[in-house]
């Protein structure tokens, strides 16, 4: 009998994916529906079984994984993918949302976590690790990486700065509006923009957070 | 159906209207991860079709699906009735709306998203709860 969750895996090394099918298939609702050892084959695999999950592993010889990825996008657009790698490069990260992956996992993780992670795909979500999460951004283009070293202050514009220091020292919206010639509605918005990306929400920790910055005197 | 055993029943619901499926699931993922309960929709007329199904139990609504069809997905929603709190997600610039929505301009973290959301939850429950 078939199980909920079918599943392909694409490995180079045997050893790899046997533990990973052997673990898989001893679970009550995934099954896998073929094991293959590049990505030529995982496309094959994927045309033929058209499994909800596919574990494609990103150092495999032969057609880059990635590309094999657009292709299975497109021709088996429900199928999410889980990169399996040795190594957590900022570059494959990126190439994996780039290609809307549903998942980053790299090989030192336990099986339970590639199950976990299955799952999770299966049912509409993504796993990525939290280091990734936190860093990633939306733009027009999809889902990409940030630069983690930016922080907090960084991500405000100058304008966005400058009202943070006039709210710091206490001034009114009103005050803040006359002094940069804006209108007090201009100014609430830019109070709101910052308050949302600063992720805080009342005057006395930002203001807290300003000094804290460097950017108001105690 | 969320039940309270496991105290789902208490969570309060966000609506993701969003064109991508990916991003969708991405920040679906986020803030299923802050403890809230959250339905996905592709278009503007699932959005208003399950607001209008269940609006006492959404808490609160995210939209992108792009400039135009944003705006007036949620000029829809008011029309129905809704005047729960709104995230808009606008592309480049600001777009007219109503007091209860706010606005989120791409390029924007994950995080941002995350502390948006939790900032319109807080206020709608300030308020008092849904209308």
């Amino acid at each position: 009998m078939s199980k909920p969750i079918g599943v392909v895996l694409a490995d180079d090394h045997t050893m790899v994916r046997g533990a990973l099918a052997a673990w898989l298939n001893a679970t009550d609702d995934i099954g896998v529906l073929g094991d293959v050892t590049n990505a030529e084959e995982a496309i094959e695999a994927c045309l033929k079984h058209e499994p909800h999950v596919l574990v494609l592993d990103i150092d495999m010889p032969g057609l880059s994984c990635f590309d094999a990825a657009r292709t299975i996008r497109a021709r088996c657009p429900l199928t999410r993918i889980i990169f399996l790698s040795a190594f957590f490069h900022d570059r494959y990260i990126q190439e994996a949302l780039a290609v809307e992956a549903s998942g980053y996992l790299t090989k030192g993780e336990p099986p339970q976590t590639v199950e976990a992670a299955i799952r999770v795909a299966a049912g509409g979500g993504v796993c990525f690790s939290e280091q990734v999460q936190t860093r990633m951004v939306i733009g027009q283009e999809g889902a990409r990486l940030g630069d983690g070293t930016k922080t907090r202050v960084e991500t405000l514009t100058p304008r966005e700065l400058e009202i943070l220091r006039y709210l710091a020292r206490g001034m009114s919206k009103k005050e803040i509006a006359q002094t940069m010639s804006l209108s007090v509605k201009t100014v609430d918005n830019h109070c709101t923009n910052l308050m949302m990306k600063l992720d805080i929400h009342d005057r006395v920790e930002l203001a807290r957070f300003a000094i804290r910055e460097g950017l108001a005197e105690p | 159906m969320p039940s309270d055993a496991d105290g789902s029943a208490e969570r309060k619901t966000v609506v993701l209207a969003f064109q991508s499926r990916h991003i969708r699931e991405i920040l679906a993922t986020a803030l299923a991860g802050d403890g809230l309960s959250v339905v996905q929709v592709g278009t503007a007329e699932d959005l208003i079709q399950r607001v209008r199904a269940s609006s006492s139990r959404v808490h609160g609504v995210v939209v992108d699906l792009g400039q135009t069809l944003g705006a007036s997905s949620i000029a829809d929603l008011r029309q129905s009735g809704w005047l729960g709190p709104v995230l808009l997600v606008s592309e480049g610039h600001a777009v007219e709306t109503d007091p209860c929505t706010r606005q989120l301009q791409k390029p924007y973290a994950v995080t941002t998203l995350c502390g948006a959301v939790r900032t319109m939850m807080s206020e709608q429950a300030d308020f008092g709860g849904m209308p």
